[in-house]
């Protein structure tokens, strides 16, 4: 890793130490609202890492910063690795905070939160990551590709679409009573069709995220996913005009 | 000789602008005014040496290396003040400091605490309290801070009061002493770079107008005044800029000598030139629609 990434890093780090404080309060006062659905609580831990990783990114778009960044020293390729590493930096402390939290809410809200345990393990870890490392691999390319807001934008309805087509296919992978839904006839057809998918999702973590075995493909899929991406969005930002 | 900054046939296209074969050369140790009025490309040329923005064409040499070739080492040896530098407002000055400082090996957080002061910046101030001309006190202060040997300016001495910006023009023209370092120094305030300047770089519309010393122009290059008869057949071709009032006409001629010469014996003075003058009248050099006007 050149020194010009690690500068960014850091940068990345010091721009929004300010913020970590009411982040993580915020992060825990979340979690504590949807502690009573366990793939909500789950879902939601993932959605604020997210938010937290992309909120470097949010400030250097409100400050305009980036004709000073690719001024200073190192190439756009830095700039981007830079960005990488603390998103990576940025995901892992959510999980850590993640399953920090949820260890100690458990001996405080008892019986509530007895699922939740299961949550802290490989497989709690493996579910939590998988979601915020892909949302963040998908959206990294349109960020340097297209700027913050549109990138959010386009990422949000790209993210939309793919989401209820692969959902769609990981339905069709898991048996039938995996992806039942007890009020399938009040929803809309394409929202039972996400729906089911969300519960064969639901039925894959609770049973094979725990396996070192497919947590470990799951490893070198993703880390395969990182290189696409960190060259996808290199290549991006290469050609950008700030 | 050797030179801190070399561009030659630089092109950038943008939508509705585009910057055409623009080639100049600094020496090393010396100071170079670019000039020219708005939209004449100043600030692109700025940042296409920064690799802000992508060139089309050309190349540009740093110290004999390619700026895109060898990025990381072309830019830790240039300090730079950007037209509008932006900083993060939410954060002190001194932070602002320790955001930049990893990026340069060489970073003397020493020279940083001496230039605050000496530019009497609050370094516990958030950059959102500061003055346009703080602000620009605070890019100066990076920009000089890790012992740049090209220091590229983008209009930097406009929001300063003009007591700073004589302190600056001075320290400018004494950190070139060294031999070492060179500047490139973009400015609306053409006063500023007569005082400082030794080579002059004049844009327009994205185009050359000329890259040469600032002696060359100021011996070459002159405003002729005369009586509204001025213009005829004997000055055809002599004046690259004309401005018509009610009691006469004033133009601008590259060639001063070629002036006197045919201007002799004719009720004609010919003026010494000012670069804000050359500036006003290539911006209206061309067709007669477009000549610069006043009643």
């Amino acid at each position: 890793m050149s020194s010009p990434a690690i500068a960014a890093f850091r940068k990345d780090l010091r721009i929004t130490r300010v913020l970590w404080a009411p982040m993580a309060f915020s992060y825990v006062v979340f979690l504590l609202m949807f502690m009573n659905n366990v793939w909500i609580y789950l879902a939601t831990g993932a959605c604020l890492a997210f938010v937290a990783a992309a909120t470097a990114l949010g400030i250097d778009d409100r400050y305009q910063t980036g004709p000073l960044l690719a001024a200073l020293p190192g190439t756009r390729r830095s700039l981007v690795a830079g960005r990488y590493l603390a998103w990576g930096a940025a995901t892992l402390a959510g999980l850590g905070l993640f399953l920090a939290w949820t260890s100690l809410a458990l001996p405080s809200f008892g019986l509530r939160t007895a699922r939740l345990a299961s949550f802290v393990s490989l497989k709690g870890a493996a579910a939590f990551l998988i979601g915020t490392v892909l949302a963040g691999l998908v959206f990294l390319p349109f960020h340097f590709r297209f700027g913050f807001w549109r990138g959010m934008w386009l990422f949000t309805a790209a993210g939309f679409v793919f989401s209820a087509a692969g959902l769609g296919v990981i339905a069709g992978l898991v048996p039938a009573e995996a992806r039942a839904l007890a009020s399938a006839s009040l929803l809309p057809k394409p929202f039972a069709a996400t729906a089911r998918g969300l519960r064969a999702f639901a039925w894959l973590i609770d049973g094979y995220f725990g396996r070192p075995a497919v947590v470990g493909a799951l490893a070198g899929g993703l880390a395969l996913l990182v290189y696409l991406s960190y060259r996808l969005s290199a290549r991006f930002y290469e050609k950008r005009d700030l | 000789m050797e030179y801190a900054l070399e561009a030659t046939g630089l092109c950038k296209e943008y939508p509705g602008f585009t910057l055409r074969d623009v080639s100049f050369a600094l020496p090393r140790g010396y100071i170079m005014g670019l000039i020219g009025p708005n939209g004449a490309g100043k600030t692109t040329v700025v940042k296409l040496i920064l690799n802000i923005v992508r060139r089309t064409a050309g190349r540009i040499k740093v110290f004999g290396l390619d700026n895109l070739a060898a990025e990381t080492e072309v830019k830790s040896r240039i300090g730079f003040v950007l037209d509008e530098m932006p900083f993060y407002g939410y954060l002190k000055v001194d932070a602002i400091a320790s955001v930049i400082a990893p990026y340069y090996k060489t970073w003397d957080s020493g020279r940083f605490e001496g230039l605050c002061r000496e530019f009497e910046l609050p370094r516990r101030k958030r950059v959102n309290a500061l003055s346009r001309g703080m602000k620009m006190k605070l890019a100066l202060a990076v920009a000089l801070s890790h012992g740049a040997e090209l220091i590229l300016m983008d209009e930097p001495t406009s929001g300063l009061d003009p007591v700073f910006r004589r302190e600056l023009l001075e320290r400018l023209s004494g950190l070139i002493q060294d031999g070492r370092t060179s500047i490139l120094f973009s400015t609306h305030l053409t006063s500023d770079l007569e005082r400082v300047a030794d080579y002059i770089t004049c844009l327009r519309e994205g185009e050359l107008v000329f890259s040469t010393t600032r002696d060359e122009i100021l011996e070459k290059w002159a405003l002729v005044k005369g009586g509204p008869d001025l213009l005829d057949a004997a000055t055809g071709g002599l004046f690259r800029g004309v401005r018509r009032g009610p009691y006469g006409v004033t133009a601008l001629t590259s060639d001063k000598e070629e002036a006197l010469r045919r201007l002799a014996g004719r009720d004609a003075v010919v003026e010494r030139l000012r670069l804000d003058d050359l500036v006003f009248f290539l911006a209206h050099e061309g067709s007669p629609g477009r000549e610069a006007r006043y009643e």
